[in-house]
Parts: C-alpha cells; structure tokens; sequence
C-alpha cells in the first residue's frame, strides 16, 4: 500500500518526469503517478479530474516554474479558479532547477504552494512531505 | 541821607570819649583790680617754684645718703662672705697638705683672712642696726667657734694626723662653715631688705611732696581764675558806661545841631525877610545889625548903618518926638507905631509903620529889635484906587449891560440905590423909572424867570452869597426876549440891610452861540454815539470830559461802572496800564497822536490818543478812542495764517509765486521762491537781471529769451531751467506765468510760479534708469516675455522671440490669429479650451507646448501665463513668458530612452542570470536524480538503460547550453566586430545556402526586394545570424495547413534601414507574449524542437548594433519581424 494514491508531475523536462516518477514508484509514495510536459494538459486533466469526481483528484502535485507556453505561475493563477472541494485535499509543491531567491519568495507568499523543493526529488524530500503534509 | 550821618556822628564823637577815659576814675580802678590781681598771681606762683625746689632738693639729699649706706654694708657682707670663702679654702689645703713649710704659710694666710674678716665685722657692726644688727652678732659668734674648731684642725694637721684632721673637718668645720655662709647670706639679704624699704620711704616722700605741689597749683589756678573774673568784670562796667556816656555826647550834639539851625533859621528870616529890620542898643540907638530889606529901603550899607544910631534915619523934626516916644516905650513891652516919617541917604522921605521888640540882654547890651513897613506906597495906591473907582464909575455908564447896586431890608422891601445907563436897554426902562419904581425892572422878566429870582435873591439874602442868574427880559421893540446875566455880591449893611453890587450884561448872544454849540454838541454827541468805536474825550489831567454812548457801554461792560463826565480815565484802567496811559497822554498832550492796538486771544482793541487842538492851535485835551478790533483782527489774523499756510504749502510744494512789473523792471518773490533760490529775504533784492544772475549759465540766454518772447508775444510764459543755489549746487525749476495787459493792451507785468522740479526730475531720470534697466533686462533674459489684451492680442512682446521663433516682433503684434496658428495643432485644443480660459479666470497657468518656428522645426515652449488683475478683479492684461524648452525637452526624451534601455538592459542581464542557472542546472539535477535512481546491484536492468539514455541526453543538453550561451558571450562582449557594407541579396543568398541543408526549404516559397535599401554598414556575422534565425524560426514554425511564405523587404525609415521578414506561419499569440517573444530559452508552441535562444540572438545581435527590432503577428495568420539598422 503507497503512501497516495495519485500523484501529478508537471514538467517540461522529460528525463525529470522519468526520474520523479522512478522514485516515487521505488519509495512507493503513490500508487499512480502521472506527468505533463505541458502545464495547459496538465489544466485540462485537472478540470476534468474536479468535475467529474473529486476522488479522483490528486493529492500532490509537482510544479516546475520555467516551462515554454504556460508557466508555473500562471498554471497557480489558473489552479486557483478550481472548486475548492477539489484543490483542498491536494498539495501543491513546486520543483524546480532554479535556486533563483526571487523564485522562492514568491512560492512561499502564494497559498496554494506549500512548499519550494530544488530539483533532483529525493527519497529525503518525500520523507519531508510524508511527515509534514500527509501523516497529519 | 540819616542813616549815612548818624554814624558819621557816632564816629567823629567816639574819639574824644576814648581818650577821656584814661582820666576815667573807673578806668584807673579798674588798671589798678588787674594790677592787684596779676601781683596775686605772680607772688603766688613764685611761692609754689620755691617751696618745690626745696622739697626736691631734700628728697634728693636723703636719697642719695640711703644708697651710699646700702652700698657701703653690701660691700662689707661682700668682703666677709668672700674672706670665709678664703679661709675655708685654706683650711682645706692646709689638711692635704704634707709639706710643713707650705701648712706654715696656709695658717699665716687663714690667720690674716680672720683678722681682715673681723676688721670687716666691726666695721659692719658699726653702720648696722635693727634686725640685721642681731644676725650679725649671730655671725661674729659663730666665727669664733669656726676659727676655734680650725685651730685644733691645723693642729691636728701639724701633727700629720691627717685621717684625724680629715674626720674632724668633716664632723665639725663643715658644718661650721656653712652655718656661717647661711648667716652671711640672711644678713646681706636683710641689709638689701632694709636698703629697700629705705628707698621705698624716700620715694613715697617725693610722691607725697608732688601731691601738694598739686594743691598749691590748685591754689595756683584758683586765684588765676579769680583774676581773670575780676578782669571781665571791670570791662564790662567799663563798657556800659562807655555807651552811657556815648549817648550823652550824641544827645547834645543833636542839641547843639538844633540850636545852630535855629540859629541859622533866625539869621536867615532877619536877613531875607522883605520887610527892613534892624536891632539897636536902647542904650546908645546905635545900630547893632540891619538887613538887607532895610539896607534896600534906606540905602545905606551895613557898614554905614552900624555907625548910625536911630536918629540918622529920620528928619531933623522928628527927633524930639522919638526920643520922647522912645523914652515912653515900656522898656520890655512891644511896642507899635504910626505915622513916622523915615529919611533915605538920598534925603527922601518916606511914611513908616514901626514895631518894635525888645530882644534878651546879652553882653550888657539891651538889643531891640525893630520892624518899619514903608506904608507910603500902600498909601499911594489907596489913593490910586479911589481915582479908579471914580474913573469905573464913569466908564460903567458906557459899558453895554448894566451896573447896579441892589439893597433890600429885613421886612423884605428894596430899591436899586443905583442903576447905571445901561439898564434902558437892557430892559428898556430908565435908571430914573427904577429908581422910582423898582419893581418896573421885573415888569418885562420872562414869568419863569421871575420866581427863580425873587428865590435866589432871597437866597442870597439870607446866606450872603454871590448872586448870578440868568434871565430872560422881554424886548419890545424888538419883539423878542434877551437873555442878561445878572451878577452881583452882597454885603450886610447891618441891621438886616443888604446891599448887593452887580452888573447886568447882555449875553443874547453868548446864549444863542451856546445854545448853538450845545445842538452842535449834542449832534456831535449823536454822532459820536452812533460810533462803534468808545469815545472818551479827556482834560491834561485825564479827567474825561466827555464820552460816547458806547464808552459808557464798554465800561458797563466790562468793569460794571457807572461812566461820569469829570472821573479820571485811570480808574477805568487795570494798574498795569496805568503807567502807558499816562505815557500815551502826556504824548498826545504834546500833539502826538499815538496809536497802537492791545489785547490778547479773540479780544483785541485799537487804541488811539489823538491830540483835540483848538482853532488856535493850542491841545485842549485828548480824544481817547477805543476800537473794537476783535473781528477785524480775527480776519487778518485768519488771512495771515492762510498766507502763511499758503507759503507752507508752497513750500511744502517747493512752489513760489513772483510777479515781474515790466515797466518799473522790478520783481517780487514769495517766501516760497526765496527758499526755492536758497536766499534771504531782505538780503536779496529780486530783479529779471538779479535772477537771471542766477539761472545756470547755460540756460541763461534761453531763459532770458523765453522771457522776451512771452512779454513780446504776450503769450503763456513756460520754461524748464536750472538755477545755482548759494552752495554751488544746481536745482531744476519749472516756471509758469501769465502776462497781464492793461485795457489798452500794453504789458504791465508777468505773474508767475516757480516750483523746485528737482526732485522729479531725479525722479524721473530714476524712472528712465530703471525702465531702461527693466528693458535691457527684459530683452536679454533668454524668454520671450510679452504681454496681451485679454482679447489675446500681443501688445508688448521682447526681441527674444525672433531668436526663439524665427519670427520677428511684428509678426506677433496685432490679430493674436497670427500667433496661435503657430502653436503645434495637438497643443492648440487644450491651450484655447482650458488654459486661456484659467487665465482669464485670474488663476496664472503654466503650460507646455509645441510651436512651429519658421523654418518649420518643432520648438518646446514653456509658457508661463499671468492675469493682470484691475482693482475690481477683472483681467485687463496678460502677462506672459515663454522659455524655450526644446533642448530639454529632447534631452529629456534622449535620458527617458536611454533609462528606457538600461532598464531593458538591466531586465534582459537579470533574465539572462536566472535562465543561465536555470537552464544550467537542469541537466545538472536530472543527472543527479538519475544517478540516484541508477541501480546498481542490477546494471543489466531495463530501468538503468533508460537512467543511462537520459543521463546521455542531460549531458548533451548541458554541452548545448553551455555553447549557447557561449555565442551570446561572444556576442555581447562585442570582440572583433568589424563594420562593413553588407549587401542584402548577398547576405540572402548565403542563409539560404545554410538553411537548404534542412528539408523544409524547398517547399516555402521566399521572395525579396532590396532596391529602396541594397545595403547597410554592419558586422556581417550578425546580419548573417540575424537573417538566418529569422528564416529558420520562420521555418520552425509554419503552419500546417499551408505552403509558407516567406517576404524579404528593405526599406529606409527615420534614418534607419529596415529589414523586413514576413512569413505567413503559426504566428504567435502577440497579447500573451509580447515580453517574453525574445527572451531567452522561451519557446511558443508544443510538438516543435527549440531551445527558445534564436530571436533572444537576433535581438541581442541587434541592439549590439544600436538598431532595434519589432514584431507584428497574429496566431494562425504569419509573423512580420521589422529589423532597423541604423543607416
């Protein structure tokens, strides 16, 4: 038994999606993980996910910032607009390469980012996530 | 005149008192007091020196006899104590020592100290008594026992028993020897006691003398006192009757003074009296002095007289008779006599009346003194005036009027004893009817009259006083009544008979010339009452004799009196005027007329003294008029001060007024004009030449022409000129006159002002300055200052605006349509709309705008517009500035650019760090996950060649990156650029040689058109890049749906060559991604392999190259990228 059920990767990065992915499945975080390279599908998939049944909504997702189209940030703009029954149960955690300050701030001043990671994911990481955001 | 003699008296007095004095039987008592007293003193005083000396002398003997005494027994007790001392000594070496011969010498010399010693005690013994006596005694026995007890010591001695003499000396001789020192010491201390008590004695023997020596100066003192009381005394009775006696002396003098005045007095009255007076010898007749009268009257000298006797005065006949009259005069009796006949040296006779007076015997002699009155001339003249009266009688008959002689009786009755002539035709009866029937003279009496005369007359009767009357008598023949005064005395003739003399005159016409001065007076009086001014009409001695009606006002007026005819004029008068009005008279007494005028605040009066003269020229009195004047002082007083305002003011104006009289060349100048010129009334006399003297030498010749000119042409007179002032300074006047002509048109004179214009010609010169400064100031500041009629229309505008605008000042004069068309067309809306109209609200506006020049050029303005407000609030003016801002303002646009770039500069450089680290470390994590996620107990796993592929993948992508960005370094750091002529088609041709290798090429279809712009001078290696990643993106990504197409245009715009690439591809959502369509690593569309760098590089490429690049394009319709170069 996974620690989640459904865990949502948004990245451009394919080789990031793979190695996220391959992590999460050996640390058995989630039962499903699925990943979008594009942050509009990952929306759509979101939409559809909160209109049909709640359930089936994710309970985390992983953003990156800086993806070609639309951004991370515009992505939490759009997130935002989601109902509420849907997006409370779920957390949303932003991945990403940069360790740009202006990055983190502005994660940490948005609500619905609960928490800045750098890339690589790590075991440590979904350690942190597990203790501080799930088994409470 | 007394007080300066009484001292003068005392003084010459004093003196022979004084030196009487000495002969004063007071003053040699007194002499002989002091003497008695000063011989006390001294006999005393000389007591007192002897009785002290004697005392001294003996306290001295007895002193000096108890000293030597002490002396002598000290000395001996001395000589005894040292002897002991000797002998002791001798003693003792007499035991110690061995040698027989030396103890043999020691016993002579202790044998001779004894006997020296015992000398010495009886020698004592003999000067000593009382208590030392009994020591001494003590001493001498205890000597004896000391000498004994040393001779068996020396024995002892001599027998070599030393020990024992030792032993013995110590058991006896010591002792001995020192009971016996004790002794000597107690003696010599009580002779010392005893010497002292002594001289204790002595002393208070000399204290005890000194004290009565006190007591005998006491005495001393006391009769001193007692001299000098006595002294003091006898002066001060000296000095009463000294003045005592000072007063007797002054009384007689004053009574001998009296005496010998009285005497003079008698001198004086017997020498001067009028009436010849002798003094005889009743003894001898013999003169014994005669007067000057009698020395006149007779003819003799005094001299001769004092060798006459009495007889040699009178005619040989007469003799006996006086010497039996004499003989018959009662010795001391006075005694009077007529009918004496007196002879004169020169033989004349003459009839004397004589009184004699016996005077007191002096010397045995019997003086009388006798009086004779020369009754011959009063004779004479008795006889004289019988002859007149006879004379009068018969000159009365002639007289006009009446003369008469009136007599009534006690019962009342009368009759007229005599009546003269004149009576007939006076009252046209005859003396001879009057006579007869005395009531026939009241017969024609006026019947008024006639009780008034039978009352005076009874009056008169009664109290014998003068009768005066006058009457009225009936004439009638002439018809009409006569006025006569009748005036007569009366004189009792006893028994109640009284007899009146009188004369009747005629004086109708006194009467009627009276009656004609009292109408004249009264008239006068009218007309002097009708006189405003108080009239008083006064005698020599300031008696008013007469007033006016409004005199007598003035003094009920103002002193509440009552004005009468007869009182003096000083008690009308406050004391204090009393002295001027006495001074005023006394001149108008001597024909002066004085006039002056008194008062003070409202209340003034002319007063005039006039002298009022007789037709013979002689001053009869003085007409004092008095003028109210109040009124007519208060007027002058008003006209003077307005003259004298009106000079203030003058002055005040620096005006002055002068008048030229043309014909006599004489001028007259205001106070104004004086202080205009600087000078002095009074020490300047004003004349066309004195004045011309005065204008500045330069105006002078035009000044005086001015004035020829308006005397010619009798025309206004006005000129400017400078004049000198006394202090050599120059002042400006400005002078103005009239010309006045006579009626036949001939000038007579100029009247003029002159005012002192200097002020305002400073003033007016500053004004200039400063107008002149404010131009230049206006003219020079770089602004376009002007101002404009609220209707917009430019009145004033500066030179400025020619250098700003390029059009000149008249061009903005006039119409404001001119101006405003000028103002760029954007501006001109808000200018006319909301500026204009502020300004014309009263709010000053500032505003920017555009103007074209005249060459066309745009030129920044900065207009400043502020409302000139009159005193009701309403804009009369504008006043506006212009400054040129077209510098700044381009300045301003290039800064705005230039920070507009930096700030891009700065946006790009900091997009550039975070996409660098970004895009860096994302490869770098993925290989750091994808190790982690490596499994290496399992190499051979499907999921380690998948880690594997990616890890291949991330490193490519790192190297790709790191390339990347490599290029854009290079690009940026701008190293070997070299500008050239880059042709386009050229350029063209090599892209496209480097794109053919992709396989899209052939299916687009790419036109060009170079010819507006063939070429631009660039870095060819940009240009290259530039085209190439505009081709390819272009490429990358076409649409789909349709073949692309792809324009390449050149064409010049605001100096820049643009490069146009126009393709009809994806297009791109421009409204979503306008910022981010160059930045970096940003990529548009899903499906299509980019990394996002190549219009990042155009950019950056393009902007190396100071040129810019614009995109237009819209999604699903194709893309224009304009790239400007600058040409």
């Amino acid at each position: 038994m996974s620690t989640l059920k459904k865990v949502v990767l948004i990245d451009d990065d394919q080789v990031n999606n793979f190695v996220c992915e391959s992590i999460i499945r050996n640390e058995k975080f989630a039962d499903e993980v699925i990943s979008f390279e594009w942050a509009e599908d990952a929306l759509q998939y979101l939409q559809k996910q909160s209109d049909e049944d709640t359930s089936h909504f994710p309970e985390l997702i992983f953003l990156d910032i800086n993806m070609p189209g639309m951004d991370g940030w515009s992505f939490i703009d759009e997130y935002r607009k989601l109902p509420k029954q849907a997006t409370s149960s779920c957390c949303l955690f932003m991945l990403s390469s940069a360790v740009d300050r202006k990055d983190i701030l502005t994660a940490k001043s948005n609500d619905e980012v609960k928490e800045f990671f750098s890339k690589p994911l790590s075991p440590e990481i979904l350690d942190i996530i597990r203790e501080e955001y799930i088994s409470g | 005149m007394a007080g300066s003699l009484c001292p003068a008296f005392s003084f010459l007095y004093m003196q022979p008192y004084t030196s009487d004095k000495s002969h004063n039987s007071t003053s040699e008592r007194t002499i002989r007091y002091i003497g008695f007293s000063f011989a006390g003193l001294a006999f005393v005083l000389l007591l007192v020196c002897v009785n002290s000396f004697r005392i001294a002398r003996q306290v001295q003997k007895n002193y000096e006899s108890e000293v030597l005494k002490a002396l002598n027994q000290l000395k001996l007790v001395n000589t005894l104590h040292h002897n002991e001392d000797l002998v002791h000594n001798l003693l003792m070496s007499h035991i110690a020592t061995p040698d027989p011969s030396r103890r043999s010498s020691l016993r002579a010399g202790v044998k001779q100290g004894h006997e020296e010693n015992t000398v010495a005690a009886r020698a004592l013994s003999r000067i000593i008594q009382d208590t030392p006596k009994k020591e001494l005694l003590q001493i001498i026995k205890e000597r004896a026992a000391y000498y004994s007890v040393a001779d068996s010591l020396m024995r002892l001695s001599d027998q070599n028993r030393t020990a024992e003499a030792v032993a013995f000396s110590e058991a006896y001789l010591e002792p001995g020897h020192q009971r016996h020192e004790q002794y000597l010491n107690k003696l010599s201390k009580q002779v010392q006691a005893k010497a002292d008590s002594r001289l204790h004695a002595a002393i208070t023997g000399i204290s005890s003398s000194i004290d009565n020596h006190v007591y005998l100066l006491f005495l001393a003192m006391a009769s001193a006192f007692g001299a000098v009381f006595i002294i003091s005394k006898a002066f001060k009775s000296m000095r009463e009757e000294n003045a005592h006696l000072n007063v007797e002396m002054q009384e007689r003098n004053l009574l001998e003074l009296e005496l010998s005045e009285q005497r003079r007095e008698y001198k004086m009255l017997f020498n001067r009296n009028p009436v010849p007076m002798w003094v005889y010898d009743r003894d001898t007749f013999r003169f014994l002095e005669v007067n000057r009268a009698a020395e006149q009257e007779y003819g003799y000298t005094e001299e001769e007289f004092l060798q006459m006797t009495l007889f040699d005065i009178r005619p040989e006949e007469e003799r006996e008779r006086l010497l039996a009259n004499l003989q018959a005069v009662n010795r001391d009796a006075d005694a009077h006599s007529e009918g004496f006949v007196h002879k004169r040296k020169d033989g004349t006779l003459f009839r004397v009346e004589v009184r004699s007076h016996t005077l007191p015997r002096k010397h045995g002699i019997h003086p009388r003194l006798v009086v004779a009155v020369n009754v011959q001339e009063r004779e004479h003249a008795l006889e004289q005036l019988r002859k007149n009266e006879k004379l009068l009688r018969e000159v009365s008959s002639s007289v006009p009027g009446a003369v008469f002689q009136y007599q009534m009786e006690r019962d009342g009755s009368f009759c007229f004893p005599y009546i003269s002539e004149g009576v007939q035709e006076l009252c046209a009866v005859t003396p001879e009817e009057v006579y007869r029937d005395p009531l026939l003279l009241y017969r024609n009496l006026h019947p008024n009259d006639l009780a008034e005369v039978q009352r005076s007359t009874l009056e008169t009767y009664q109290n014998l006083t003068p009768w005066e009357q006058e009457l009225r008598v009936w004439q009638p023949e002439k018809k009409k009544y006569q006025w006569v005064r009748g005036h007569s005395l009366p004189s009792s003739k006893g028994n109640g008979t009284v007899l009146w003399n009188g004369t009747f005159i005629d004086i109708t016409k006194q009467k009627e010339a009276q009656e004609e001065l009292t109408r004249n007076q009264a008239k006068l009086k009218a007309l002097l009452d009708s006189s405003l001014q108080a009239i008083f009409l006064l005698d020599e001695n300031l008696n008013v004799l007469s007033f006016n009606k409004e005199a007598a006002a003035d003094v009920h007026r103002y002193l509440l009196k009552e004005l009468k005819a007869g009182q003096s004029m000083v008690d009308f008068v406050t004391h204090s005027q009393v002295p001027s009005i006495i001074a005023n008279h006394a001149r108008a007494m001597r024909g002066e007329t004085v006039m002056y005028e008194a008062g003070q605040g409202d209340y003034w009066h002319e007063i005039t003294y006039q002298p009022v003269i007789s037709p013979e020229q002689t001053i009869l009195g003085v007409a004092l008029n008095i003028r109210n004047i109040s009124e007519q002082k208060k007027s002058f007083e008003t006209i003077k001060r307005n003259e004298l305002q009106l000079a203030r003011a003058q002055q005040l104006a620096k005006l002055g007024s002068w008048e030229y009289h043309v014909k006599q060349d004489t001028m007259i100048w205001s106070t104004g004009t004086y202080s205009i010129y600087g000078l002095q009334k009074g020490k300047f006399v004003p004349s066309l030449h004195n004045m011309l003297a005065r204008v500045h030498p330069e105006d002078r010749r035009r000044v005086q022409k001015v004035y020829g000119n308006a005397i010619e042409r009798k025309s206004m007179l006005h000129v400017e000129h400078r004049i000198m002032l006394p202090d050599g300074t120059a002042a400006n006047v400005m002078e103005v006159a009239e010309v006045i002509c006579d009626d036949s048109g001939e000038v007579i004179k100029l009247n003029g002002t002159v005012q002192d214009i200097t002020e305002r010609k400073k003033a007016e010169q500053e004004i200039t300055e400063a107008k002149n400064l404010l131009q230049t100031t206006i003219e020079n500041i770089p602004e376009v200052i002007f101002t404009a009629n609220p209707d917009l229309t430019i009145i004033y505008i500066s030179p400025q605006c020619e250098q700003i605008t390029g059009y000149p000042e008249a061009a903005f004069l006039g119409d404001a349509a001119t101006w405003l068309q000028s103002i760029h067309s954007d501006d001109k809306k808000p200018m006319m709309q909301q500026v204009l109209p502020a300004v014309l609200a009263g709010r000053p506006q500032e505003y920017e705008m555009r103007l074209l020049d005249s060459q066309g050029r745009l030129r920044w303005l900065l207009l400043r517009l502020s409302p000139g407000l009159d005193s009701t609030g309403n804009v009369t003016r504008i006043y506006g500035s212009a400054s040129d801002m077209t510098a700044y303002k381009e300045a301003e646009a290039r800064q705005q650019e230039l920070s507009q770039q930096l700030l891009k500069q700065n946006q790009n450089l900091q997009q550039f760090a975070y996409i660098v680290s970004h895009n860096l470390r994302a490869p770098i994590a993925n290989m750091l996950g994808l190790t982690s996620i490596y499994n290496q107990n399992e190499i051979g796993s499907p999921l380690n060649r998948k880690v594997i592929d990616n890890l291949i993948k991330s490193a490519q992508l790192l190297d790709a990156t790191i390339r990347d960005l490599n290029d854009l370094l290079t690009i940026r750091s701008q190293i070997g650029n070299v500008y050239e002529n880059v042709y386009f088609d050229c350029l063209l041709q090599d892209v496209l040689e480097l794109l053919e290798l992709e396989n899209n090429t052939r299916e687009a279809v790419i036109t060009h058109d170079f010819t507006s712009a063939p070429a631009v001078r660039i870095v060819r290696s940009y240009a290259q890049s530039i085209l190439l990643n505009l081709l390819s993106n272009a490429v990358k990504y076409k649409s789909p749906d349709r073949k692309l197409a792809i324009s390449i245009t050149t064409f010049r715009l605001n100096g820049y060559i643009c490069l146009r690439v126009q393709d009809n591809g994806l297009g791109i959502d421009l409204e979503k991604q306008q910022e981010n369509i160059f930045g970096l690593y940003k990529r548009f569309h899903k499906g299509i392999e980019g990394k996002g760098i190549g219009l990042h590089l155009v950019k950056t490429q393009v902007e190396m190259l100071e040129g810019k690049v614009e995109v237009e394009s819209e999604p699903q319709k194709g893309t224009t990228f304009n790239v400007f170069f600058k040409s």
